[in-house]
């Protein structure tokens, strides 16, 4: 047989073997995922977080909330930290050197003043320019820490450092969390005596067009905007259908950055966030999982089905490109910096599936998604498709797309129900129909520019993604003309921000 | 014989086949979705007028505060019996059931008093416990937590055997909703399935045990003594969480046992416990002990020596200033900053200069805080 023929196979035969692969492993985590959700649902049913919600004897909790150049809604942002029903917390607020008056906002609205204060520098950081706290007795818990840019990992090193509760929760400024949200993230810390839980995350929903009031969702809405409305199918899809699956088998590489809760001694002795990557929650999760191989004692990283904190998807191409981008490259900085993992017996099943998981099919999936394309072009060029067999293959694909994102809707249907008017499944169902034309493509045209800039080392840099906020449309529910005007906003501050922020 | 029939077709018939399955699957996956949703909506909605009838009956009958009370109330229970004798299929009647008691559930967390007695006598009279009951003896083990739930929610005390039975359960939600029913219904007595639980009672339902019985009489457990030498570290630890809760100043050389506990958590426990149990003799006991001990319990100690530490300890936590880690000085430098001044501790670490710059920021931030809300 000649090399061009054994090439053909080759490509042909093992991207269809690699095909059948991720459908077979999507349709188990899949499957398992919807069994454990269910059982999740079931279980905590009955626990009656209010009981405890006011009790002294809860955990004490560090909320840690970086901020930078987030002037527009940074005070609204706090105060609806504020909301949040627990009884034993503090609120850092970490302003990374913003070049904005971000922190003479936050001054002005809730009387600081600074104070001495003895910073225990566990984790190298950044220089901390002063510490605030409030004259005003209603703001105790807050305490806000100015410091000198160091990025995302850097702030919230300083936090950790600055932190005095026992457990950490590192959020995204302006998440908007449920109320209870807290107490059903220290749950499971408290509920495992076998196993030390190191960390846990929750699911992250899709924020934009929904109603918020005084720093609460009051009424969930389907995004209007498109874009955003694929990304509410698609975050519904990873958290329904993926995450379960792994947290059950304590296989979960990752905790949202945008929520998640930490045993803080943990988080500190395994080194804290790690600077250098774009990937930082990611990171610091699969380092504080070795940490705990490495010391042989019982521990797992656990993941709560239940709606927890909302965020804002973006709402312009350009902004999801970049976030995209940063994505993959965190990801392949993570794998990369732990390649020791891979297929190590040692590391049981983090070492045998979680890790070859995430490299064969989160880190190259667009990759032979890529080589796909390029060799049906050159195929085709050669008349070497049966554009029969080609065309059925892709109703193939196509369909169990499909399938899994409406499943995941159905599954969305039977147990959370987050969208309860009449058209909004439509909706959703609709933009199911509409990813893979578009998005899906350019999702992965953007992973792959993420693959490129690694490979080239011509950026290393956060690239934040900054969202106009809450705060101007707290009142209200965010009108289209707003969302345009929104998205004009954050594409201009990104561009700013790039430019400045990144090491 | 679909598999016969499919290998014997060629492979673009096999593709087609599938294709048109998939795309059926799809089809129909998006019509179910989609009409699921309405018709679930539909249910709430019909779910929701029934309760919204049945909670403003319930209204009617316990607050209506004229002659007519008795009337509705038992018109009420007819309406009930109507229910059951109209021939309505089980299922409806069952589930109307359970509405009225999720009503009633719903209602029990805004009554107290009077109110709250003729909730329970409502819950009572319309047998509703039956009901519950039949949950518990059910095999699913959601349902069982629902009956234990319910009975002890409405304070129904006929079926405790068999609630007191689950406290052992195997099924971990059964078990930890039996413990905490049956201290719902006796108080600090019900804690007497500690004497026989072998699993380990988690951190949360500690947590919430402990919540329940602080909005109980004051009554002081019994058997906390036996409960410390529990094979159980986990009741060891929840018995020294209660012996700390009812100041059982009589167990102190029992705590004091426990400090020596081959479990870390224990020790931390015991330690904690001291804050509120002690004699003459703990503070020194407590300096010796920090010697022998890990990191862990030695911040645990030193949490206790902040509000028990008196002159005898200066000398000894001088010794330790220089040696230790940062968040540990810090520890000490705030108990020696109550019982010396500041100046001397920072005499103290005069030849260590850095030592001395750290001890400096500890001190300006204690004693800002001290000023800050006073």
């Amino acid at each position: 047989m000649c090399w061009e023929l054994w090439f053909f196979y080759f490509f042909t035969y093992g991207i269809l073997i690699y095909s059948i692969m991720l459908i077979c492993i999507y349709l188990l985590i899949g499957i398992y995922s919807v069994y454990e959700n269910i059982n999740h649902m079931r279980k905590h049913e009955f626990t009656d977080y209010s009981m405890v919600a006011s009790s002294s004897v809860v955990p004490a909790i560090s909320i840690l909330a970086p901020a930078y150049n987030e002037s527009a809604s940074i005070v609204e942002n706090v105060r609806s930290l504020f909301s949040i029903y627990y009884n034993n917390l503090e609120l850092i607020v970490i302003n990374d050197g913003s070049k904005d008056d971000s922190l003479q906002k936050l001054i002005d609205a809730y009387h600081l003043v600074k104070v001495p204060y003895f910073v225990n520098e566990r984790i190298a950081t950044k220089p901390v320019r002063g510490v605030y706290k409030s004259t005003n007795a209603a703001y105790k818990k807050l305490t806000v820490v100015d410091k000198y840019n160091g990025g995302k990992a850097d702030a919230l090193n300083v936090g950790l450092n600055i932190a005095t509760k026992k457990y950490v929760t590192c959020i995204d400024v302006d998440c908007v969390l449920e109320q209870d949200a807290l107490l059903r993230m220290v749950k499971p810390f408290m509920s495992s005596p076998d196993k030390h839980v190191i960390a846990a995350g929750g699911v992250i929903r899709v924020a934009n067009s929904c109603e918020v009031r005084g720093g609460k969702i009051t009424k969930v809405h389907v995004p209007k905007n498109m874009l955003a409305r694929i990304q509410t199918v698609e975050y519904i899809r990873s958290f329904l259908l993926g995450r379960m699956a792994w947290s059950k088998l304590n296989g979960l590489l990752i905790i949202s950055g945008a929520f998640g809760m930490f045993d803080k001694e943990i988080a500190i002795d395994a080194g804290g966030y790690d600077t250098k990557t774009v990937g930082e929650d990611m990171e610091l999760i699969v380092r504080m999982r070795l940490y705990m191989e490495d010391a042989k004692r019982p521990y797992a990283v656990r993941y709560i089905s239940d709606p927890l904190c909302w965020t804002e998807v973006p709402t312009s191409y350009r902004v999801l490109w970049r976030q995209r981008d940063r994505w993959m490259r965190g990801t392949v900085e993570t794998l990369w910096t732990h390649k020791k993992m891979f297929f190590n017996r040692k590391y049981g099943v983090l070492g045998l599936f979680s890790y070859p998981y995430w490299v064969f099919f989160e880190f190259l999936a667009p990759i032979v998604e890529l080589l796909g394309w390029v060799f049906l072009i050159v195929y085709a060029v050669l008349g070497m498709v049966i554009w029969k067999f080609y065309f059925l293959l892709l109703i193939f694909i196509v369909s169990f797309g499909y399938l899994f994102s409406a499943s995941s809707i159905l599954i969305e249907t039977f147990t959370f129900r987050q969208y309860k008017e009449k058209r909004d499944v439509l909706k959703l169902l609709l933009a199911v129909l509409y990813e893979p034309v578009i998005f899906h493509l350019y999702v992965v045209a953007a992973a792959i520019r993420g693959i490129l800039k690694i490979l080239l080392k011509s950026e290393t840099g956060w690239g934040e993604m900054t969202r106009g906020g809450f705060a101007k449309k707290n009142e209200s529910v965010k009108s289209d003309e707003n969302q345009k005007l929104q998205t004009e906003t954050e594409e201009t501050a990104n561009h700013v921000k790039e430019e400045n922020h990144e090491k | 014989m679909l598999l016969l029939i499919l290998v014997r077709w060629d492979l673009e018939a096999q593709l087609i086949f599938f294709a048109i399955l998939f795309i059926g699957a799809v089809s129909a996956i998006f019509f179910i979705a989609y009409f699921s949703s309405l018709l679930m909506q539909k249910k709430e909605d019909a779910i929701l007028e029934k309760r919204d009838e049945r909670e403003s009956l319930l209204l009617t009958i316990l607050f209506e505060e004229n002659s007519e009370k008795d009337d509705l109330l038992v018109g009420f229970k007819e309406f009930n019996i109507d229910v059951k004798g109209n021939g309505l299929r089980k299922g409806k009647r069952k589930m109307l059931r359970q509405i009225m008691i999720d009503e009633i559930l719903k209602m029990k967390k805004n009554l107290s008093g009077a109110g709250l007695e003729d909730l329970y006598k409502l819950y009572e009279e319309l047998r509703l416990y039956k009901d519950s009951y039949k949950k518990l003896t059910n095999n699913h083990f959601q349902l069982m937590v629902m009956g234990i739930r319910e009975l002890s929610e409405m304070n129904h005390k006929v079926y405790y055997r068999s609630i007191y039975r689950c406290t052992n359960h195997v099924q971990e939600d059964v078990r930890i909703e039996a413990q905490l029913a049956i201290v719902r219904l006796f108080g600090v007595k019900g804690l007497r399935f500690l004497s026989r639980v072998t699993y380990t009672i988690s951190e949360w339902q500690q947590m919430t045990l402990l919540y329940l019985l602080t909005n109980m009489k004051n009554e002081r457990p019994v058997d906390i003594e036996r409960w410390l030498d529990s094979k159980n570290d986990s009741v060891v630890i929840f018995s020294l969480r209660l012996a700390d809760k009812y100041n059982c100043f009589e167990l102190l050389e029992k705590i004091g046992h426990c400090l020596y506990h081959p479990n870390e958590t224990v020790k931390i426990q015991a330690v904690l416990c001291l804050k509120n149990i002690y004699n003459e003799n703990t503070e020194l006991e407590l300096l010796a002990y920090y010697q022998v001990v890990s990191k862990r319990v030695q911040i645990a100690v030193l949490e206790v020596l902040k509000s028990l530490a008196t002159q005898d300890s200066v000398f000894f936590l001088y010794k330790y200033l220089v040696s230790c880690e940062l968040e540990i000085r810090f520890s000490i430098v705030r108990i020696l900053n109550g019982l010396c001044e500041g100046i001397d501790i920072i005499r103290a670490v005069e030849k260590e200069p850095e030592i001395k710059e750290s001890v400096i920021q500890m001190l300006e931030q204690i004693n800002n805080e001290k000023l800050q809300y006073n």
